[in-house]
């Protein structure tokens, strides 16, 4: 009982989480939009993201910045959605199923999209530090722990189905 | 699976229906059916006991190994 509750409470956090990413590429597309004709716009791209000295060092530069953030949050927002079908379809009486393990799988490998854009955007911002001197806030690279922990546990669950669908043909 | 199940054989020799051995043994029919089909991954020995002793036969007449190779 208390842990339906709590995969309640998830749920609906991972729905929340969803929303709130979908809004944030929403906005820095929308912000990006309008820097094009107003530059106070990149200051304030979302809530403290200014990217206004990438902007007046170069548009080019600027625009692969905004797009590797929009995929990014993008990708961010698919492992939410994809949190909550699993929540959604997660039954504590017979919790080995093939959709859990199938959507388990897919968010490891959506984890891994996002821990290399992570990288290319690191990189990007790395060689422009060294070359213009433009100060860099890096991400977070431990997606890589993340999905490799996400792919251990798809397994275990795989093992699972088999152990469960063994038990069910057993007379 | 090389483990082949003759409880088809075994019924037909003895004239039982798997409704009347399913009341006997005290399995459902779909496990039994299951069982009859050859999809069954594995099978407890009660339930072997109970069917041997509803088909008055032994293990080996209802299970057989056939090599693939």
């Amino acid at each position: 009982m208390k842990t339906q509750t709590i995969l309640n409470i998830m749920f609906f956090l991972a729905w929340f989480v969803f929303i709130a990413l979908l809004i944030k590429a929403g906005t820095i597309l929308t912000t990006f939009s309008i820097s094009w004709f107003n530059d106070m716009a990149a200051e304030k791209m979302y809530f403290d993201l200014d990217l206004s000295m990438y902007k007046s060092y170069s548009p080019i530069h600027y625009s692969l910045i905004v797009i590797n953030k929009v995929i990014l949050i993008t990708a961010q927002a698919y492992v939410a959605l994809l949190m909550t079908e699993l929540l959604k379809g997660f039954n504590l009486k017979n919790p080995f199923n093939h959709l859990t393990v199938r959507l388990m799988e897919k968010i490891c490998f959506s984890i891994l999209v996002i821990w290399v854009m992570s990288i290319i955007h690191n990189a990007h911002l790395k060689a422009l530090e060294k070359s213009v001197g433009l100060s860099a806030e890096y991400l977070d690279g431990s997606y890589l722990l993340w999905s490799a922990l996400v792919y251990v546990l798809a397994q275990v669950f795989k093992r699972g189905v088999e152990i469960q669908t063994e038990n069910q043909y057993t007379i | 699976m090389p483990i082949i199940i003759n409880l088809d054989v075994m019924m037909a020799k003895r004239k039982m229906s798997l409704n009347e051995l399913s009341e006997k043994v005290g399995i459902t029919l779909s496990n039994l059916s299951i069982l009859k089909t050859g999809k069954a991954k594995a099978i407890r020995f009660s339930t072997l006991e109970s069917i041997c002793e509803v088909l008055d036969c032994q293990p080996g007449d209802l299970l057989e190994f056939h090599n693939k190779e």
